[in-house]
Order: structure tokens, then C-alpha cells, then sequence
């Protein structure tokens, strides 16, 4: 068996390393796992990551999880074009301090913000308090700046002059926000000017098709009760 | 750290609802299973036989709790060994020597009210 990569389009860190897999002619065989049917609580699935979170990675005998880890495997293995993962000490440097602020910034407000706007009231059904709402828009809002001014600067890309796998993991989260109906580059030139760079260098199709899933978010039918009882638990941390 | 016992009632003076503690130490409690289950599992170290800078990020984190008087390692005997073998690998005078001054955060005076106005609005996202 081959490589496996366990994925669901619905999440941010998936899409990311599916467009870097396509995009770098990875073969591997994509292993659904649909989250909003809760498939990532099944035992089968814990055998491969007991963290039960996609994307999650299977070669052969190796487990791997985080979608960080995930990426740097790949670009080690199959050994990408330099600029996804620059040699260079510096360079490199950019790349591994993106990949690290971006967890606990803009992923979470990333995905707070759509669920929040989208995903409780429309799937869960859910009411979301107001000031909550607007709490993690003004969250992202203030991680949007950062990206822009400590991140992206003057720079083509997040990480200097050539495409990286930050600017992969970058935009995937973006696109989050953006499936529930949030402006993100309407009033951030600098930001719609890099995300036109990215999806050229990725490639239109590819992105589009990456992104398919998400963007159809708005069209899920509530969720049945019992998919609501099975969910509820792992995201109501999603609710601050 | 910053909910139980230390800088929000101790250094901020601010009063930490009960049931917001209760739940951060059970997201700590499942965080500290998880670091036992899938990443220590059978090994000496976290991410293999050998120690890495996975594990200095580890011990540094557990530390944090442990400073407020969490009790992180007492019931998780895999833990305390794994904490033991980190000790000794470090060196016991540096591991004591980076950890001082966060050992001694109980004994934090109260934060004057300059101070309080310029930290509560960055650490309000701790409260919850």
C-alpha cells in the first residue's frame, strides 16, 4: 500500500496539503473522512491518528499527524522545487515562524469565524451570541494585520519572494472565513494582490477544486439530531 | 497557569469563576492523556528513544502548571518518569536554573494598578 492521505476538503490544514500533494504530482490515495458525519471518531480511523483530526498521513507502516508535520514530510520526501521549503537557513527560518504563529492565530479566529457565522447556525442550528460573534471577528480582524505587516510586508509571498507552504496554509485559512461570508479581501488590497499570486502559482483548477466543498458550505441541510449529539461535544470550544 | 491560584488572582487581583478553572483543567487533563497516549506512549522520550527539542517544549510547558500548584505529575507516574529522565539529560542546575524565576511567581506582589491597565486587556483571552 501506498501512500494514504486521510483528508476532508471541509478542513483548512486538508485542503493545504492536498493542493500541495496535487500540485507537486504526489501520488497517494485520498481517504475520505467526512467530519460533519463525525467518520473521524471511528475506531478505524484512531488506528491511523488517535488524535482524530485530518489531515492525517499513511505510508505503509507510518502514521503521521498535524497537517505541519504532514507538509514538511511530503517536501523532504518527494523532494519539491526548493522554494516550498527553502534550504536556505533564513529563508527557511520565514517559513518555520509562519507555520508556528499561524496555529493559535489566525487558524483559530479562521475557524471560529466560520463557524460561528456559518457553520452553528445554519448546520446546528445554534444561535451564536452577538458580542461572541463579534469578538471573533474583531480576532481575526487584529491576526489579518499581523499578516500583513509582520508576515507579508512588502513581500509577493508570506514568507519572502517565492511561494511556500506557508502561503498554502495561509490561504486555505482564509478561504475559511471567506466560505461563511466574511469580506476578508474586499478592504485588503495587499491581501487580494496575494491571494491572485497564490492561486496563479497553484493554479486555478487546482484551487478551485480544493476549495469546491467549503464554498458550498451555506448549501448543507441542517444536521439530523443525531449528528448534532455526536458533534455538539468536540466543537462547542468553537463558541468563545 | 494563569486562571488557577497565581496571575489573575494573585498578580491581576481578578477573580477567575470557578466553573471556567474547572474546565481548563479538564482541556488540560485530556491534553496531558494525549501527550501520554500518542506521543510518549512506550518511549523514553516524547518523540523517539533520544530527547529532541520536542521534549524542552514539553517540560517547559508542564512546568507552567506545576508553578501555579497543578499537580501534573503526581497522578501520572509515565509522566514523572519521562519529567525525570528530561531533568537529568538537561542537567539538574540549568533545568532548576531556567525554571527559578517561574517557581517563584506565588511570591509576586500584587501588580500595581499602571501595571494591571497595561496587561488585562492582552490576557483578558486567558479568562476563559
Amino acid at each position: 500500500m501506498g501512500l494514504e492521505l486521510y483528508l476532508d476538503l471541509l478542513s483548512q490544514p486538508s485542503r493545504a496539503v492536498y493542493i500541495f500533494a496535487k500540485k507537486n504530482g504526489i501520488p497517494f490515495e485520498l481517504r475520505s473522512v467526512e467530519l460533519l458525519k463525525g467518520q473521524q471518531h471511528s475506531d478505524a480511523f484512531a488506528q491511523v491518528n488517535p488524535l482524530k483530526k485530518v489531515p492525517a498521513l499513511k505510508d505503509g507502516d507510518f502514521t503521521l499527524a498535524e497537517s505541519v508535520a504532514i507538509l514538511l514530510y511530503l517536501s523532504r520526501k518527494y523532494e519539491v522545487p526548493d522554494h516550498w521549503y527553502p534550504q536556505d537557513l533564513q529563508a527557511r527560518a520565514r517559513v518555520d515562524e509562519y507555520l508556528a504563529w499561524q496555529h493559535t492565530a489566525l487558524r483559530s479566529s479562521c475557524t471560529r469565524a466560520m463557524w460561528q457565522k456559518m457553520m452553528f447556525p445554519v448546520f446546528l442550528g445554534e444561535q451564536v451570541p452577538p458580542e461572541t460573534l463579534a469578538s471573533t471577528l474583531a480576532e481575526l480582524d487584529r491576526c489579518l494585520q499581523l499578516l500583513e505587516d509582520k508576515f507579508l510586508k512588502d513581500q509577493d509571498f508570506v514568507a519572502g519572494p517565492h511561494i511556500s507552504v506557508a502561503d498554502l496554509v495561509a490561504i486555505t485559512e482564509l478561504m475559511h472565513p471567506v466560505s461563511a461570508g466574511c469580506q476578508v479581501f474586499k478592504s485588503r488590497p495587499k491581501l487580494a494582490a496575494w491571494r491572485q499570486r497564490v492561486e496563479a502559482e497553484v493554479g486555478k483548477d487546482l484551487f478551485q477544486e480544493a476549495h469546491a466543498a467549503v464554498m458550498k458550505v451555506e448549501d448543507l441541510p441542517p444536521a439530523d439530531p443525531a449528528i448534532k449529539e455526536k458533534l455538539k461535544p468536540s466543537v462547542q470550544c468553537l463558541l468563545q | 497557569m494563569w486562571q488557577k491560584q497565581m496571575m489573575f488572582p494573585v498578580f491581576l487581583g481578578e477573580q477567575v469563576p470557578p466553573e471556567t478553572l474547572a474546565s481548563t483543567l479538564a482541556e488540560l487533563d485530556r491534553c496531558l492523556q494525549l501527550l501520554e497516549d500518542k506521543f510518549l506512549k512506550d518511549q523514553d522520550f516524547v518523540a523517539g528513544p533520544h530527547i529532541s527539542v520536542a521534549d524542552l517544549v514539553a517540560i517547559t510547558e508542564l512546568m507552567h502548571p506545576v508553578s501555579a500548584g497543578c499537580q501534573v505529575f503526581k497522578s501520572r507516574p509515565k509522566l514523572a518518569a519521562w519529567r525525570q529522565r528530561v531533568e537529568a539529560e538537561v542537567g539538574k542546575d540549568l533545568f532548576q536554573e531556567a525554571h527559578a524565576a517561574v517557581m517563584k511567581v506565588e511570591d509576586l506582589p500584587p501588580a500595581d494598578p499602571a501595571i494591571k491597565e497595561k496587561l488585562k486587556p492582552s490576557v483578558q483571552c486567558l479568562l476563559q
